[in-house]
């Protein structure tokens, strides 16, 4: 975050500003805001499964460790 | 050779390894909802075994394309990022989907439900990410993508919504999934599953012959240009002996000798590209972009290459003993197999 932050408002310092490379592509709201929720979603599934093999499934003692493997 | 050229062989290159290996696993995954009778579970544990050591491994070849595309042919990227928007943000989103729902549907143990839900979101991803991979291959060549000052003169769907993309696109699958029947025809460990994937493979040869014809009608209404180049005396030559390579290919799966099979239905694929990339050449973009008028200036890609070359020395060893400790032919009795397999899997992850 320093990095982008403190960059801004160029995206190549001193060479480009970051309103002239954005794409000249409309509706870029509904595409970033699309693709954010997919990753809020993923991201949440992905805590809540590592959550849930850390916490539940430990006490199961029948778990074979050839079933978790991703 | 200019740099220019050579840096656009490379990209050609990557695309062909990355269709023969990560194609086989979109393939996969569409064969995937397809699984079905009495062996299902069986021809499902097949597909996942074999994607899940080299799934994520396989996109460095993606990676690599859309990075040397990037900084060598800078006008080439921003013209798809305008004008292709939509089908990229589909492949972009099959591909996390896919991934994301393949790793959710093995964690999710002791769920059925949510199992094949999540089976379901993996298949139906990994089926529209070819297409749609194959839809840009069919625009970019049909002279439809026009940019001009970051305004796309046939705006975002007329650049790639077209009888041509999108028979291509339908092509792109077909391929897959006869690449993949083969592959999985030679990782079944029984002979009723390599059955399974061997009649598979043949209906997606015909299939695969199917679209190629209906393409390349097509394509005398709206390509004329990558047609005739296509029958050009420079492309015909890999035209026709992609055509032997791919009766070869059907032939040895009907005949049960799967791991010649394997071999032709890859080289199948790769000669296929290759006779696109050649027909396509100098263009990258029909009709405006070439590679000599989007190339970056010369010493950036002088550096590229250095820089890609360089990046090969590790990359290859690596994918090499990669593919060597998951894919070697298999020497162990099953039962044996089955135990060493689980005990390589523990320690590679």
């Amino acid at each position: 975050m320093v990095t982008e932050l403190g960059r801004q408002p160029w995206i190549i310092y001193h060479l480009m500003r970051t309103r002239d490379a954005v794409t000249s592509m409309p509706n870029l709201s509904l595409t970033f805001s699309l693709m954010t929720a997919l990753y809020i979603l993923l991201g949440v599934i992905t805590l809540w499964l590592l959550a849930h093999h850390v916490i539940v499934l430990p006490k199961q003692v029948n778990q074979k460790p050839g079933e978790v493997t991703g | 050779m200019n740099a220019g050229a050579a840096l656009a062989a490379v990209i050609l290159a990557s695309t062909i390894i990355y269709a023969l290996l990560a194609g086989a696993d979109y393939g996969a995954g569409f064969w995937d909802i397809l699984c079905s009778g009495t062996r299902k579970h069986e021809q499902r544990r097949t597909i996942e075994r074999a994607i899940q050591p080299v799934w994520e491994t396989n996109h460095v070849w993606l990676i690599l394309v859309i990075v040397l595309v990037f900084s060598g042919f800078p006008e080439v990227f921003s013209t798809m990022c305008v004008g292709l928007a939509v089908p990229l943000l589909f492949v972009l989103l099959g591909i996390v989907l896919r991934g994301s729902a393949f790793v959710f549907r093995a964690y999710f143990v002791g769920v059925p439900a949510i199992q094949t839900s999540w089976g379901r979101v993996f298949s139906i991803s990994s089926s529209f990410t070819p297409f749609f991979l194959g839809i840009i291959i069919g625009a970019i060549s049909c002279d439809q993508v026009i940019v001009n000052n970051g305004i796309s003169l046939n705006g975002f769907l007329k650049t790639w919504w077209g009888i041509f993309p999108v028979c291509v696109g339908l092509l792109a699958l077909m391929l897959f999934a006869f690449l993949s029947a083969s592959y999985l025809t030679v990782e079944a460990d029984t002979v009723e599953l390599q059955d399974d994937f061997r009649i598979r493979g043949l209906a997606a040869w015909a299939a695969s012959v199917f679209m190629a014809f209906i393409t390349f009608l097509t394509a005398g209404f709206s390509a004329h240009q990558i047609r005739n180049a296509l029958m050009s005396l420079r492309v015909l030559p890999v035209v026709i002996l992609a055509i032997c390579v791919s009766l070869a290919a059907a032939h040895s799966l009907f005949r049960r000798r799967f791991a010649t099979a394997r071999v032709a239905a890859a080289l199948q694929v790769a000669l296929i590209l290759l006779g696109w990339g050649l027909a396509q050449y100098p263009y990258i973009i029909r009709p405006n972009l070439t590679i000599s008028n989007s190339q970056a200036p010369n010493n950036v890609l002088v550096a590229l290459l250095g820089a890609t070359a360089a990046g090969a020395v590790v990359l290859l060893p690596s994918l090499a003993l990669l593919l060597y400790v998951f894919k070697r032919r298999k020497v162990y009795s099953p039962s044996h197999r089955n135990s060493t397999m689980s005990v390589t899997k523990e320690s590679g992850l």
